[in-house]
């Protein structure tokens, strides 16, 4: 386990953890110039809580536990402009569950053939990844891309299992509908 | 006999979980009699694949040196 010195060398911060907190931020808030503050910030919220570090976790895991809160301020601060709490979420009589319903109709994914060499697939992914509700996003790449645990997810998102599958299954259909627009369509 | 929206989610749980027979049952039930959900449930797990798939574009990118030397020069600052 890493210990932080009295005497912090900054430098070598940047050298070792810059690019896997960059990864991290990027894949979840797609805008390099808004990764790179993320990255920043959390060097110096790290910076300025120095003292409170008690070497309990590798530097690792105590800087990605700072970026993490601030890429949830961040979704927080999105969602909070433009759309309803998560806890809105989840109840059956919604609105929004009939168009839900009518878009899970539309697609013909499985006829997809998985190529993970094939850029313009990922593109179109990757684009319909980012047209998700802010808060969305992470959800999914976190359960769906990383393959985290449920738990895992819940507690770090806040939200309950039975949201999560929610958000999840909301999410995928409005990923198969972009993608029968964005794939096939084009 | 569950909605479509549950079955939804009870589709995308199973892919990950373990859902109880008493759900399932629920859910083979809806698939039996519903077309619209038996074609989600057959594109579901490709779906999931090519979502997956997007990850591997993800997580390959590093920093340039000079955003690098940025950082540096902004937390020498804080120090």
């Amino acid at each position: 386990m890493s210990k932080v010195e009295p005497t912090i060398d900054t430098s070598q911060w940047v050298d070792e953890y810059s690019d896997m907190l960059y990864n991290y931020a990027n894949t979840r808030v797609n805008d390099h110039e808004l990764a790179l503050d993320l990255v920043q910030d959390t060097f110096v919220s790290a910076l300025k809580g120095l003292k409170n570090f008690k070497g309990k976790s590798t530097v690792k895991t105590w800087l990605f536990s700072i970026l993490k809160r601030k890429i949830i301020d961040h979704w927080r601060k999105q969602e909070s402009r433009k759309t309803r709490p998560m806890s809105a979420l989840g109840t059956a009589e919604e609105s929004g569950e009939e168009r839900v319903l009518e878009r899970q109709n539309q697609g013909t994914v499985s006829q997809i053939e998985v190529d993970y060499d094939n850029k313009e697939l990922r593109e179109a992914i990757m684009g319909c990844i980012q047209e998700l509700p802010e808060r969305w996003k992470g959800i999914i790449i976190d359960k769906l891309v990383e393959e985290k645990k449920s738990e895992e997810v819940c507690k770090e998102h806040e939200i309950t299992p039975s949201n999560l599958w929610v958000i999840v299954h909301r999410a995928k259909v409005q990923l198969r509908e972009c993608l029968t627009i964005k794939w096939f369509n084009s | 006999m569950i909605n479509c929206e549950k079955a939804g989610q009870l589709i995308e749980q199973k892919e990950f979980e373990k859902i109880g027979w008493f759900r399932k049952r629920k859910l083979k039930l809806h698939l039996k009699v519903c077309k619209m959900c038996r074609k989600y449930d057959e594109d579901n797990i490709v779906l999931s694949k090519i979502i997956r798939m997007a990850g591997v574009q993800f997580s390959d990118r590093q920093i340039s040196a000079e955003d690098k030397e940025r950082i540096k020069a902004h937390l020498t600052n804080h120090l």
